[in-house]
């Protein structure tokens, strides 16, 4: 069920007639309800698997968390302190570790490798032994997704910076919330769970806000996304047909087709979850305006980057083997190699996990690798790199070398986009030897490029909106646009909604026989 | 206990007023990669191993929190 879809939409209003006509202390029933049924409508032998995830994951922090409390029983009976209480944490924490948390870990993860890399494996083995495998494998709507919640979930519980869910349908719900299961944001199911059963009263401007955050998100992903696809997936899938501009007018174009398509669902999923009353966090902060690409990567999928940081990178960081590690550095090579290596060594772990989290070929490794090294770079020459600019007598803190930063930035990212786009890594290569194969900007003026799935009028739709995404981050930059649309008088307000609602009915892409695009990001 | 960790952090990032907030998490003055830094040089100092459960914003937000939580690990 995409959210582009009439039978969503349906789905969606009947939910939320159902949620507002039940009595508030049940409205998180009828959500629970309505997630199964969105989920079983994926199929019941997916709705199966992660129904019997959310039961494995709750029975584990459950444990987790009897084990907590006989710790704290014992260390209570026997009135003990300091070391002796120490010690008797890190007994019942290394039970917790060896027998709870890693099983399971090991366990959700695996069904998050086998779903992943099952496919890939069976083709290995033919490869190699000739040896075929029937391998059907079932892909779980939003496994990734679910799977980083949950082993969030199961971590925050085992380092006791979060609680156990008591009741076992409230957990469900976390897991099975239908507005977020496809595409994200990942949830901290206990930042989540105080959303979902706070008893949300009927308020009417927050469900106008959702239904503007909603139809925001449907003109990105149907005016935008879905327009930019049909230049970018024509000149991807015909490398060998094009050269130069057109080549690098694509790179181009997937970079903010991405951006629209990504962002514009998430628009989708906040604005439905807003009309439940339920704030989700944000997963976009206006990316675009970075001036470096540690920031971009603060301000593009916010969660999926302070998962790992809270999860990988931290850990990592701050563990004993690296801890002994840089201490051997610094005594043999002094406090900036230390530095240097403490930092370099979890972003090169980071990085790797980023890159095959996105895809399972070699393309995604290598965008890894190629993010990492610019970010571990930038980290590790930030000094010389500053030193540089007044050497030169550079002005760093100007608006003219803020915007050449974010231009910079954004090539970077359609530099990232140039290694995924394509498709594999010796497309990529063919790309890049296409593009600076020749120069021919007539393609402008002789036709070439409206000749290529979008039309001139198409183009300046495009700009057009692209333009207009821009003023619109600019304000929401400085405040909510929400609020200042509700300011202006009731025949303007209207005037933009109506506005908003024609652009996507008379520019969104769809007709007879079009079939919307899926999003970006949903196949994870 | 203050006073000698203020000097150590203070040497090693002379880039940061240790002394300039109360909130030095929550202000943005210590980002992650700045805190992985603290956690190492503390570590190496003291002697002492920081669990991940005491790495919370609470225990770097000021110069005082940080000593406290030295003082706590090495009891």
């Amino acid at each position: 069920m995409t959210y582009l879809s009439i039978i969503f939409i349906s789905f969606f209003i009947i939910t939320a007639l159902c949620y507002y006509i039940f009595p508030k202390r049940i409205r998180w029933c009828v959500l629970l309800i309505a997630g199964m049924v969105f989920y079983l409508h994926a199929g019941y032998d997916k709705f199966l698997i992660v129904i019997a995830t959310s039961l494995v994951v709750w029975l584990a922090s459950g444990a987790m968390a009897l084990q907590y409390r006989k710790a704290e029983g014992e260390i209570a009976g026997q009135e003990a302190g300091g070391k002796e209480k120490a010690a008797l944490l890190a007994k019942y924490k290394r039970k917790c570790r060896n027998f709870i948390l890693v099983p399971t870990l090991c366990l959700i993860v695996g069904m998050l490798a086998y779903c992943k890399f099952g496919e890939m494996l069976a083709d290995a083995l033919w490869q190699i032994f000739s040896f075929y495998i029937s391998w059907d494998v079932i892909v779980p709507l939003g496994i990734s997704y679910y799977t980083f919640s949950s082993v969030g979930y199961l971590l925050d519980v085992y380092w006791k910076k979060g609680k156990h869910v008591d009741n076992y349908f409230k957990f469900a719900l976390c897991v099975l919330y239908f507005p977020q299961i496809v595409q994200g944001p990942i949830a901290r199911y206990n930042r989540l769970e105080k959303e979902l059963f706070i008893e949300h009263p009927f308020d009417y401007k927050q469900i106008c806000f959702g239904i503007q955050l909603m139809l925001y998100g449907y003109a990105k992903k149907m005016i935008l996304a879905d327009r930019l696809a049909l230049y970018t997936s024509r000149v991807f899938g015909n490398l060998q047909s094009y050269e130069g501009l057109v080549i690098l007018i694509a790179v181009l174009a997937s970079a903010f087709q991405l951006y629209m398509d990504f962002s514009g669902c998430m628009d989708i999923v906040r604005g439905a979850s807003q009309i439940f009353g339920v704030t989700l966090d944000r997963n976009f902060d206006h990316p675009f305006f970075s001036t470096s690409t540690a920031e971009f990567w603060r301000r593009w999928h916010i969660t999926l980057g302070t998962w790992f940081k809270d999860y990988v990178y931290m850990p990592v960081a701050v563990s004993k083997w690296l801890i002994k590690l840089i201490t051997k550095i610094r005594n043999k090579f002094g406090k900036e190699a230390a530095k240097v290596v403490n930092t370099v060594i979890p972003l090169v772990i980071v990085w790797l996990l980023t890159g095959i989290w996105h895809g399972t070929g070699w393309n995604y490794v290598a965008w890894g690798v190629y993010y990492g090294t610019i970010i571990i770079c930038a980290t590790v020459f930030a000094a010389q790199y500053r030193k540089l600019g007044e050497k030169l007598h550079i002005d760093m803190t100007t608006r003219t070398y803020r915007r050449f930063q974010m231009v910079r930035t954004f090539f970077v990212f359609a530099g990232g986009r140039l290694i995924t786009a394509p498709g594999t890594l010796a497309d990529t290569w063919t790309a890049v030897k296409q593009m600076f194969g020749s120069f021919n900007p007539w393609i402008f003026w002789d036709g070439t490029l409206y000749g290529m799935g979008l039309d001139y009028k198409d183009w300046c739709v495009v700009v057009i909106g692209l333009l207009l995404v821009h003023r619109i981050s600019i304000f929401q930059e400085k405040g909510s646009v929400r609020e200042a649309v509700a300011r202006r008088n009731i025949v303007l307000r209207w005037l933009i909604y109506y506005g908003a609602l024609f652009a996507i009915v008379i520019f969104g892409m769809y007709g007879p026989g079009y079939n919307a695009s899926d999003f970006i990001y949903g196949n994870f | 206990m203050r006073d000698e960790l203020l000097r150590l952090l203070s040497t090693e990032n002379p880039e940061i007023d240790f002394t300039a907030s109360d909130e030095l998490v929550d202000d943005g003055v210590l980002d992650s990669l700045t805190i992985v830094s603290l956690i190492g040089t503390l570590s190496m100092e003291y002697g002492i191993d920081i669990p991940y459960e005491e790495i919370v914003p609470e225990n770097f937000n000021s110069i005082d929190a940080m000593a406290a939580m030295v003082e706590r690990l090495r009891a």
